[in-house]
């Protein structure tokens, strides 16, 4: 039972031509009698008369169906196609297109459309030239074979483009302005393109290339982080692998010089050989400067021009998250330039350094990694990490080229690729000869640690052959009321003694003997050397020796064991003498009666620390680096610059208070007695232990600023 | 390289393409797409594909015809975009006039079709204009289909493969498309004719 609905259904059924003869009978009474069902079939019929009758018009060029194209689009449609045309010119002249199609195999049965039979090397080859052997990587755009050129009896890689990406104009500008770019940019550090050319049944586009091998920066990085963390010694892989970068430094220098960006750097797209040529892959979203967009560089008018692209990247985002620079990040199309390229070379070098990409914590843990648009929005406004946040023991200057690299503001990195690789070699080249220096002030500092204890040593030495002498327990028996010499020609004897002593160590300021008696002393005699002329050796007058409360450093030098000294800093046992000079260090033994073998005083050598020290730098010193001499609290004793000059201003000084690096460097001194700064080699720090588990000095050499 | 027609054909140039065949292919395109900047597109795209492809074109032919070939490739797939990623894809699914001219029974509306057909001998060029102004106002996956059956004369099995729909929703798109425009169509004629017969 018909309605008429289902009328109509048939009405547009028959003027399609598909009804049966049953149903056209149903059709035709239906006609007949309904009036609404003949306005829609006679309508109806109008229009695809209508229609069939344009059709035909428009296949015989009548220009009464419509408009024609406007005089504007006529002018772009000539431009577009005249790049176009120029590109393939230019194309052909490197390559013969067809030569090198991709055509089945002979034995290989028909190619195949499905992945599978894609991917299947032994069914693929280019007949005339290239047989593919196997897939080697696999992009958006295109995948890489390693292929063998039948010709040139070679192997190469060969790029082709994916069918699914063929399907987009944009993707065949892409593919064919990387092949472009890559045959453009001649240099030892930019991979070879061999031929560039289509496949002749497809049309799709492909490029053979020099095969660099599989490995690349990704796994020299690896493998150097490994062995590093293995404790091994790794200062040959790290020149290694920033030889490398100071490759693809040239290579993108290269480049820019040519007015090419690449806009996509990452250790994944450096190529490493077996014998160390670096070589800067995939330019496939390379842009060509402005500056040189006018002057068409590249081949004319090509299509593939930046001008072409362009307008269509604007405001989207082109290159890789995780090394991307901020202008990229936000879109900015206009705003990439080559100090783009110098932010992707920093944030290699921080991949180097760190052993992970630059905005790898920004993007958050594996697990819990953040949405790619919040990423690009985080690197797009915050500053660029530091690879000292990621890796503590990254020597300090080659952190700061990375930093300088990737600066969030662009004015404010490095301008050239050129400034990357000359502040690397700069580094690379003093590293070598800061090693050496510091080696040098490492043996410096050695000896002079053991050149000062052997002072130290020949004080105590010094002073317990003084207590010894004769004339000593002449005087003690003088005035323990024995018979023998007066006290005139016993301390004459000792004077002269004392003197000559005072004059062979030009360091040593005063000696002295004392009598001990009821918690005082009393000086017997006393030499010194005046403090305003070391020449002038003097023998202070009996009515003007010292005498009062034992200080504590006297206390404990007559608590020591007969010939066992006592050395101590003036510090430590201040009297009004300290204030001449506060920098004494003293060494004292007690002298006992021979006949009583009671206590009867002591004997006191003080030794000017600074002159001592002064006198040991003077011959062991080479003034490659600042030396600073700390007390046992730390405080500077003596410190001289790189110029052999003495610098008094921070005498008494914290050391903490003009470096922020000594608590780093105090624990270790403390532990091992020594500072070894492997790192940035900057300083080399010893502990003279003056007196053995109570009183040590410092011996810090700085070659850095530090 | 000698055409059938006899002339030298210079392959590629740009220029001469553009000025000889660019409004032809273009009114081609525009009939179809019925959207200027579509069919310029489309023009375009045809020009470069015959650059790229020009070592196919053997001269077996004229010229004007191998590029014809090309532009209805190129139609068919920009109308297969088009309908894949329009956003009234599925409103050419379920717009349907027939709320409109049938009532709940299924019978037509006495208003459907009031004014009754258009008499006479009808110019072509008459009919064309109210019938491409019809087509704007119906969904586009309605009227594509409807062309490339009667425009293009392709087979409802090759209109389904291309635009990769079933059969049963290419008929109910067809007769979707006849019922909309014959309503339009008969409306507007007789809008027009009174408007044109009082002034």
């Amino acid at each position: 039972m018909h309605n008429d609905r289902s009328t109509s259904e048939l009405i547009s059924q028959s003027l399609s031509g598909d009804l049966s003869a049953d149903q056209q009978t149903a059709v035709d009474q239906e006609l007949e009698t309904n009036q609404q069902s003949r306005h829609f079939a006679k309508i109806s019929r109008m229009i695809q008369d209508s229609l069939s009758d344009v059709a035909r018009r428009s296949v015989a060029g009548d220009d009464g169906i419509a408009p024609g194209l406007s005089q504007a689009s006529k002018t772009r449609m000539k431009q577009s196609l005249q790049r176009e045309q120029s590109r393939l010119s230019h194309s052909a002249l490197r390559a013969t297109v067809t030569s090198g199609a991709i055509t089945q195999s002979t034995d290989g049965g028909s190619r195949g459309t499905s992945a599978g039979v894609r991917d299947s090397p032994e069914q693929r080859r280019m007949a005339s030239r290239f047989t593919l052997v196997k897939k080697i990587g696999e992009g958006g755009l295109g995948s890489v074979w390693l292929a063998r050129d039948e010709m040139a009896k070679r192997t190469v890689a060969l790029k082709e483009m994916n069918p699914e990406a063929a399907e987009f104009p944009r993707a065949w500008e892409r593919f064919h302005r990387e092949a472009e770019i890559t045959a453009h940019l001649e240099h030892p550090n930019i991979v070879p393109l061999y031929q560039f050319g289509s496949d002749s049944q497809s049309g799709q586009p492909f490029y053979a290339m020099r095969f660099v091998g599989k490995r690349t920066l990704v796994d020299a990085i690896e493998e150097y982080h490994d062995r590093r963390k293995a404790g091994e010694d790794v200062a040959m892989d790290l020149h290694r692998v920033l030889t490398a970068f100071i490759g693809v430094c040239q290579a993108i220098a290269y480049a820019h010089s040519r007015g090419v960006i690449h806009r996509d750097l990452k250790p994944e797209n450096v190529a490493l050989d077996n014998f160390g040529q670096v070589v800067v892959l995939d330019w496939g979203l390379a842009k060509i400067s402005d500056e040189y967009e006018s002057e068409s560089l590249l081949s004319g008018n090509s299509v593939t021009s930046d001008s072409a692209v362009g307008k269509t990247l604007a405001g989207e985002v082109i290159g890789t998250p995780l090394y991307m620079a901020p202008e990229q990040a936000a879109g900015n199309s206009e705003d990439v330039d080559r100090r783009t390229d110098v932010y992707g070379l920093g944030a290699i070098l921080f991949a180097m350094l760190t052993g992970s990409a630059l905005h790898q914590k920004t993007s958050g843990e594996e697990e819990h990694s953040i949405p790619i648009a919040e990423l690009l929005q985080k690197i797009a406004t915050r500053p660029s990490p530091r690879p000292r946040d990621v890796a503590s023991e990254i020597p300090a200057d080659l952190e700061a080229i990375c930093v300088t690299a990737t600066q969030f503001k662009a004015h404010a990195r490095y301008q050239t690729a050129t400034e990357v690789s000359d502040a690397v070699q700069r580094w690379m080249a003093g590293r070598s000869e800061r090693r050496q220096n510091y080696a040098n002030s490492r043996s410096e500092g050695r000896e002079l640690r053991t050149s000062m204890m052997s002072s130290v040593r020949d004080l105590e030495r010094n002073v317990r052959f003084m207590s010894s002498l004769p004339p000593i327990q002449g005087i003690v028996d003088v005035l323990a009321g024995r018979e023998g010499d007066e006290m005139a020609i016993w301390r004459e004897r000792l004077g002269v003694i004392f003197r000559g002593l005072l004059a062979t160590n030009c360091d040593f300021c005063s000696v002295s003997f004392a009598r001990v008696k009821d918690g005082q002393f009393q000086e017997l005699i006393r030499i010194e050397r005046q403090a305003s002329d070391i020449s002038n050796v003097r023998s202070i007058p009996a009515s003007r020796l010292s005498s009062g409360p034992l200080t504590d450093c006297m206390t404990q030098a007559l608590d020591s064991n007969p010939d066992e000294v006592h050395v101590a800093l003036s510090s430590e046992c201040p009297d009004e003498r300290s204030n001449r000079n506060p920098n004494r260090l003293a060494a004292g033994v007690p002298v006992f009666d021979a006949v009583t073998e009671e206590l009867f005083g002591f004997v006191l050598i003080e030794a000017d620390l600074d002159r001592l020290i002064e006198n040991q730098l003077r011959d062991r010193f080479q003034a490659t680096s600042r030396l600073f001499v700390l007390d046992n609290d730390c405080r500077i004793l003596l410190q001289m610059n790189r110029d052999g000059g003495r610098v008094r201003e921070n005498d008494g000084k914290s050391i903490s208070s003009i470096t922020e690096c000594w608590s780093e460097i105090l624990d270790p001194l403390k532990k091992r007695g020594e500072f070894i700064d492997d790192q940035d080699h900057a300083v080399y720090a010893t502990r003279i232990d003056l007196v053995p588990g109570r009183y040590s000095l410092a011996l810090a050499l700085c070659l850095g600023d530090k | 390289m000698p055409a059938a027609d006899g002339s030298q054909i210079v392959l590629a140039n740009p220029e001469r393409w553009v000025n000889e065949y660019g409004d032809y292919l273009y009114r081609y395109a525009w009939s179809r797409l019925r959207d200027e900047n579509a069919a310029d597109e489309v023009v375009q795209e045809t020009f470069l594909a015959g650059i790229r492809f020009q070592d196919r074109f053997k001269g077996e032919g004229v010229e004007r015809a191998w590029l014809l070939g090309i532009l209805k490739r190129k139609l068919i797939d920009h109308i297969r975009m088009r309908n894949r990623y329009d956003r009234d894809g599925s409103y050419a699914d379920t717009n349907d006039p027939s709320v409109q001219l049938f009532d709940q029974k299924g019978n037509w509306r006495a208003e459907s079709f009031a004014a009754g057909t258009p008499d006479g001998q009808l110019e072509s060029k008459e009919i064309w204009d109210v019938v491409r102004n019809c087509l704007q106002h119906i969904p586009k996956g309605q009227a594509d289909v409807f062309l490339l059956s009667v425009m293009e004369e392709m087979d409802s099995d090759q209109i389904c493969r291309e635009l990769d729909i079933s059969p049963s929703n290419l008929w109910v798109r067809l007769h979707r498309a006849r019922l909309a425009l014959a309503k339009c169509v008969g409306a507007r004629w007789f809008q027009d004719e009174g408007v044109a017969q009082h002034a």
